[in-house]
């Protein structure tokens, strides 16, 4: 077996966490260590999480780094998680998802969700909520490149695949794909619109390796949306995903990363319906400017990325008061020195909260502006 | 005894001489080694590593190349880690590649390295710097078309 994939999935503690918030302002921790996620509270804005519990009795290999990580949502009284367990072979997992309807106390037997269970590509999963216990699991899937390929044929990238709950999580609708040709390894941003549908946007393979952002909802006749064109012809996996965030008014947000030759780097634009903003470039490429996420929410915009100088890794943000159209100059908001995973914003949180697990530890910052 | 010992240190001398190079540590400052032992000179400067899914397809080209060109200077750098050695020996020689110079990371923060190769390197691999004879550099993340491999061969070689 490839060394370094065994020791992925004999890893310690993972490297990348996410945070949740509920309705009542609780934060909830899912993280990876010896074969679990675990699951804490906090009660105080993230200074302490505690009441640890363990969600997958039996140990298993859980990837939790980079792209791919334990992912929380809670709300209604439900506090759910995905993660991608990695299977003996080469970059091979199955999607997993548990919830607890006792506050975190317990949690319901791991299931695996993808329905295809081949030992081939089932990972970088992503989980969200909305406020009417809409659910919404969304993931990168190998199982039409295993068909083409047992055909004698080829296939370009993954495909996305997805379910979909009214229930928080209680029960899901079989398994669907939303597009063929996804690249392959890059996280997915995912959000619901007002209207309670969710919309998925991931890199995509245009063409000849063409590996640019498209959206599409989540739903039976669902076509995608080509979400950035900066014509990034690559043959790699650039493990670079975006994110997603959608206004009350159903204004989509996106960051995303190219590293296209007409202007490689982190950008940001929203999009209403159809129609794209031009696309704001963010951030220092000479010092690494990436992995961007993004909050909207009552008019606000906040947008936060990591930077690395050489020596110390420092997280920024940029804001805007009328969605989306005028910026302010970024800010430094944490440094680190010694490691960093993405930044990312709380899940579900009314404002934008943003957790930062760096040098070891989980860190909240408030960036909404005080009105 | 004296010449036993002698024999000793013969018998352990040759399988040093005829083994493949060993697999050096890529650390800060090894780009500029690597760059001021080859002066006036053009290279392939290659980084890769054991568990990226593009690696073997650009691996198999260079090594192609590389038979075809023997003059071809070919650096071998994979973003792996020391531990990684054995591996990367093994899979650089599958593609003979077995006699290019090799190198491996050696940094608790690969990071540090990347931002001295090339700040504006986010760490997709494979990744590729053409050096012509003035050093001046052409990067390129991705598999590298075949096509460009051989129109910098002529340009260059």
């Amino acid at each position: 077996m490839n060394r370094q994939w065994q020791e992925r999935l004999n890893a310690a503690v993972g490297t990348a966490v996410s945070v949740a918030a509920d309705e009542q302002g609780t934060l909830w921790l899912a993280r990876m260590e010896k074969g679990h996620v675990w699951i804490s509270r906090s009660d105080d804005g993230g200074k302490r999480f505690a009441h640890e519990v363990k969600v997958n009795p039996a140990p298993e290999a859980i990837l939790a780094d980079g792209q791919n990580r334990p992912k929380v949502v809670a709300g209604g009284g439900v506090v759910a998680v995905t993660w991608a367990q990695a299977l003996p072979k080469l970059h091979t997992g199955h999607i997993r998802f548990a919830r607890s309807v006792d506050g975190g106390r317990t949690f319901s037997t791991p299931i695996t969700v993808n329905d295809n269970l081949e030992e081939i590509g089932h990972s970088f999963g992503t989980l969200a909520l909305d406020d009417k216990g809409r659910m919404a699991l969304v993931w990168l899937d190998g199982r039409e490149r295993a068909a083409a390929v047992r055909q004698g044929g080829s296939y370009r990238g993954s495909s996305v695949q997805y379910v979909l709950s009214e229930d928080r999580g209680a029960t899901f609708s079989p398994n669907r794909k939303l597009a063929d040709h996804s690249c392959e390894c890059c996280r997915i941003g995912l959000a619901f619109t007002p209207e309670g549908e969710a919309v998925a946007q991931w890199r995509h393979v245009f063409g000849d390796n063409i590996r640019d952002f498209a959206m599409a909802p989540l739903r039976a006749d669902s076509s995608l949306v080509r979400a950035s064109h900066d014509d990034w012809q690559i043959a790699a996996c650039p493990h670079h995903g975006g994110d997603l965030a959608i206004d009350e008014s159903g204004r989509r947000h996106l960051v995303w990363f190219t590293g296209s030759a007409k202007g490689a780097g982190i950008y940001y634009r929203f999009a209403d319906g159809a129609q794209l903003g031009a696309p704001l470039a963010l951030g220092n490429p000479d010092a690494q400017a990436g992995n961007p996420t993004v909050f909207a929410r009552g008019g606000q915009v906040v947008l936060a990325w990591r930077e690395f100088d050489g020596r110390q890794y420092r997280v920024l943000a940029q804001q805007s008061a009328d969605r989306g159209i005028t910026w302010s100059s970024a800010r430094e908001v944490a440094v680190a020195a010694k490691s960093a995973d993405l930044p990312l914003f709380v899940a579900g949180a009314r404002t934008p909260l943003l957790a930062w697990y760096a040098d070891g530890e989980v860190r909240l910052f408030e960036l909404g502006v005080a009105r | 005894m004296i010449r036993r010992l002698l024999l000793c240190a013969l018998f352990l001398a040759v399988p040093a001489v005829a083994s493949e190079p060993a697999v050096r540590s890529f650390v800060a400052g090894s780009l500029a080694q690597i760059t001021a032992a080859r002066q006036g000179k053009p290279f392939v400067l290659a980084f890769w590593s054991v568990g990226c899914t593009h690696c073997p397809a650009e691996l198999k080209t260079l090594g192609e190349l590389k038979r075809r060109h023997p003059r071809l200077d070919i650096v071998l750098v994979a973003a792996d880690t020391p531990d990684d050695a054995p591996q990367t020996a093994q899979l650089a020689k599958s593609y003979g590649l077995g006699k290019v110079e090799q190198w491996v990371f050696a940094d608790p923060m690969p990071d540090r390295l990347r931002f001295e190769i090339d700040r504006r390197w986010y760490g997709e691999l494979p990744r590729t710097h053409f050096y012509d004879r003035t050093h001046r550099i052409d990067a390129v993340s991705g598999v590298v078309p075949e096509a460009r491999l051989q129109q910098w061969i002529r340009e260059n070689l």
